[in-house]
């Protein structure tokens, strides 16, 4: 049974000096070692290091993913399993996290002509104003790496360039906690309950279809996936990297999945509203109708071989991503698995179309992150990270959209995290 | 309508709805050799025709690949 | 009445003064299917597993999403003599000619164009491309006649198993499209094939 000794170590202040260390609360990083780090990396020509305070109002842009630093502290495997380290159980022993503090990868990831699907698709983040509330970022210090990219790298090797890039430093500054005093220390075990208690499962849904829009699970792409029972202390410690660098909406960073506030309720309520039983990882949008349906009988059958009483539904991506789990909600149902779907909407701009592409009748009990489609004002920010300008439309080969003041997303697919899929945020809907 | 998802089609409102292949070639199939792509081709074609030729009273799915 | 009346005074006085207004649960007034997207008390995630509580253990909630109905209309009467109809083809799969002259929009839809293809037996490699951004498009770009079948159908009309075949293809872009924008959509096609003689049509989805 993973038993998960977790160490949480408050991070209240971080500054720039000569060497990467942990004093008491406040994190040194040096960005002389921390650009050697990732520059050998041959896919970078070079890259700018620069910090965003809590408080700090500043407009990211191109964002790549966003992640935790974590690292392992005791038994065995290492964090990021798959690509960091090696292919070793993972969500056991113990593993030091550092809270308040992310590092952000980003650039303009070129789009070698490609036009529609298979593009790194750009999207700014405010970390003050309104846009502050759309995402989970705003409260921490943000480590941002803006990368330029050497010629002739393809898109494999760009997408896999950010997001090691990305684990490496994670990696380098919560390795930084191993003899510090943790401001939290919990044990996450998911022990049979002492009453009985009804079970439940998370049908988990990552979008993997191809590059830029690939999740991986121990390191490897999930585009052929099963749906697959998995321990949630398994995605603590970086199991489940992120897929987010192409796709409008709803991007999922690395750092949601490692804090999927979904996955922290669940465990929380372990042994005293529920038995949770595990994580039932699966993807969305084939392309078949067949594979949807296979992918419905999966997590059904597999919830129902668990003895669930209860599952809980987020979507990985907008579009038929939602007929999988619309499909499985109709299959759990039936078997007498009660439901609960968290998604947001496509209501249309001014919120009076159909909210959702696909339904079922089956599903009865759904919660909605509000509408993705509505338009949003952002004032001007104090200062931009990253270029002033971001590319839309790559259909026509690209065309730059400044965002250097005030501006108005036409629709919000083009800010990171609007779509709340995982439920971080209070965005809601409400009928007027 | 061909359409790779045809019960999503058809649950959505579409009245003539022909089984399609696969979402990024409802038409055809690259795994088939060329004669045989195009006879699915046509073979889903002349349903769709066949389904515009019917009186019908409620929406159906006709088959289209399985034709 | 009067009870209604005042109610109504006040409510419209409160719209007058741009004052905010709750909803429709709570101000009591009839819904209009809009919604609005706000910041609630608690996160969704916090609200989804509250909702998966309730239905564990039975009790009442309320689903923040009621899906509704979906509108059905009759199906159009069949085509008596195919032989003598004129047929065209439509696609959602965003198929247009190479370098997209016409700057469609490859999500979010909200128009649509017609290309000619008159004296032309297939849709040629090379020279239409898919600019549609929610499904993997090169099948599509090695052979655009996976998406717009015009050589089955060329064919087809040449053993007459169809009258004609219409001179242009129809075509938009179906991801993200509102259903409001397709409805508007799909009436201005309908309108231009009546008015251009077309019998029936195919439309192909991706």
């Amino acid at each position: 049974m993973a038993k998960l000794e977790l160490r949480t170590f408050d991070i209240e202040s971080v500054s720039f000096g000569d060497r990467t260390a942990l004093t008491g609360r406040t994190l040194m990083a040096s960005k002389e070692e921390l650009r050697s780090l990732v520059l050998a990396d041959p896919a970078f020509s070079a890259v700018d290091i620069q910090l965003v305070r809590p408080g700090d109002s500043a407009r990211i842009t191109q964002i790549t993913d966003v992640v935790e630093p974590r690292a392992k502290s005791g038994g065995t495997g290492g964090v990021f399993p798959g690509l960091l380290s090696p292919v070793e159980p993972a969500g056991g022993g113990r593993t030091d996290r550092l809270r308040g503090v992310a590092v952000v990868t980003s650039g303009e990831v070129p789009w070698l002509g490609s036009k529609g699907l298979f593009v790194a698709h750009d999207s700014v983040l405010d970390t003050a104003g309104p846009g502050a509330d759309l995402h989970p970022y705003a409260g921490l210090h943000l480590l941002v790496f803006r990368f330029s990219f050497a010629d002739g790298v393809d898109h494999d090797g760009l997408e896999r360039a950010v997001l090691l890039a990305g684990e490496k430093v994670a990696r380098t500054l919560a390795l930084t906690a191993h003899d510090a005093e943790p401001s939290l220390v919990e044990t996450r075990e998911l022990a049979p309950p002492a009453t009985p208690l009804p079970r439940v499962v998370y049908a988990y849904q990552v979008q993997s279809q191809g590059v830029f829009m690939r999740s991986r699970l121990h390191g490897r792409i999930l585009d052929e996936l099963v749906p697959t029972l998995v321990h949630p202390n398994e995605l603590a410690d970086g199991a489940l990297t992120s897929g987010g660098l192409g796709g409008h909406g709803a991007k999922m960073h690395t750092w949601m999945h490692q804090n999927n506030p979904l996955i922290e309720g669940l465990i929380a309520g372990h042994g005293t509203r529920w038995d949770f039983a595990g994580v039932i990882l699966h993807r969305g949008h084939f392309y078949l109708y067949e594979d949807k349906q296979r992918v419905a009988l999966r997590i059904a059958e597999t919830a129902s071989l668990l003895g669930a009483s209860g599952a809980i539904f987020t979507l990985g991506g907008a579009g038929n991503n939602t007929t999988e789990a619309m499909l499985a909600i109709q299959e759990c149902e039936r078997r007498g698995i009660k439901t609960v779907l968290l998604t947001w909407e496509h209501a249309g701009p001014d919120g009076s179309d159909y909210p959702l592409p696909f339904g079922v009748a089956e599903a009865v009990a759904i919660v909605s992150t509000g509408n993705l489609d509505e338009p949003l004002d952002l004032p001007a920010m104090g200062h931009v990270v990253g270029d002033p300008a971001i590319r839309v439309r790559p259909e026509i080969g690209g065309v730059a959209f400044p965002v250097d003041g005030p501006i108005r997303l036409e629709r919000r697919t083009l800010y990171a995290g609007a779509a709340n899929p995982l439920g971080f945020g209070r965005t809601g809907s409400v009928e007027t | 309508m061909i359409s790779a998802l045809g019960p999503v089609a058809s649950e959505l409102g579409a009245n003539r709805v022909v089984r399609g292949v696969k979402i990024p070639h409802p038409c055809g199939d690259p795994s088939l050799d060329a004669a045989g792509d195009h006879d699915l081709r046509v073979r889903l074609v002349r349903g769709s025709l066949k389904a515009i030729s019917t009186t019908l009273e409620q929406a159906a799915i006709f088959d289209g690949v399985a034709a | 009445m009067p009870e209604t009346l005042g109610r109504l005074a006040r409510f419209a006085l409160r719209l007058g003064r741009s004052e905010t207004i709750g909803s429709p649960a709570v101000e009591g007034f009839y819904g209009r299917g809009v919604r609005k997207t706000q910041l609630l008390d608690r996160p969704a995630a916090e609200r989804a597993l509250d909702m998966l509580s309730a239905r564990l253990a039975g009790t009442p909630f309320i689903s923040e999403l009621v899906l509704p109905p979906v509108e059905r209309s009759t199906p159009a009467p069949a085509v008596k003599n195919i032989g003598r109809a004129r047929i065209a083809i439509i696609t959602t799969g965003g198929i247009v000619p190479k370098g997209n002259p016409d700057k469609l929009k490859q999500s979010n839809s909200t128009e649509w164009r017609t290309y000619p293809i008159e004296g032309l037996d297939s849709l040629e490699a090379g020279k239409y491309e898919s600019i549609h951004a929610g499904y993997d498009t090169s099948a599509a770009n090695a052979n655009p006649n996976y998406v717009v079948p015009l050589d089955a159908l060329r064919e087809l009309e040449h053993a007459h198993a169809v009258g004609s075949v219409y001179s242009r293809y129809y075509v938009t872009v179906g991801v993200g499209t509102a259903v409001t924008e397709s409805r508007r959509i799909g009436r201005e096609i309908a309108a231009d094939l009546r008015a251009n003689g077309v019998d029936a049509v195919i439309l192909t989805a991706t």
